[in-house]
């Protein structure tokens, strides 16, 4: 599980079927540089990517995401994402 | 596995049913001498590893399902051992 901050949203004009209606957040992943100061999260240098969301996470929450087959499980039938929302960080301890 | 030290944890405002007892510990993954890498990866714990520790980090999803009680949490990583020493080519590292 990868963290990052959310930093926009993604809205699809046409999508294959089976990605039935959900909310894609544009997440930039965090590394020790932003957990360390907070502030800095959303501005690192790796690059942001599209997650999948059902919990309902806004612009500027902090999130953890699954990535790769795991992010599909909790999909019945099987949608193809490869990077579900699993977490809405709530409190951070950082050393 | 891969070798990652704790460098905190994260309680959940939200989080799918299946995470909600898990304790998510933030892990930043080790280089081969033990020093940081900078990379954090957050991994679900039940062994009771505490900040500081060095830990073995499973990166598959279908280990973690042994650690589970619901198949379709979708987590992929889990602090399957707590690390006590290591030996790396010539030298104990902590």
């Amino acid at each position: 599980m990868r963290f990052g901050k959310v930093i926009g949203r993604v809205v699809l004009s046409q999508h294959d079927s089976s990605l039935r209606s959900g909310r894609w957040l544009l997440v930039a992943p965090m590394g020790r540089r932003e957990f360390a100061d907070l502030s800095k999260a959303g501005m690192g240098d790796e690059p942001s990517l599209v997650v999948y969301d059902n919990l309902g996470a806004g612009e500027g929450d902090i999130i953890g995401f699954t990535e790769g087959g795991e992010a599909m499980l909790p999909f019945d039938p099987p949608m193809p994402v490869d990077a579900t929302n699993a977490v809405i960080v709530d409190q951070i301890q950082f050393i | 596995m891969v070798i990652a030290r704790i460098v905190g944890n994260v309680t959940a405002a939200a989080a799918h049913p299946g995470l909600k007892a898990a304790r998510l510990l933030l892990c930043e993954l080790l280089d081969d001498a033990g020093n940081g890498t900078g990379r954090i990866i957050g991994a679900g714990d039940w062994l009771g590893a505490g900040i500081g520790n060095t830990v073995l980090v499973d990166a598959d999803g279908d280990a973690c399902q042994v650690f589970l009680k619901d198949p379709k949490t979708p987590l992929r990583n889990v602090v399957a051992a707590i690390v006590d020493s290591r030996n790396y080519a010539g030298g104990a590292r902590k």
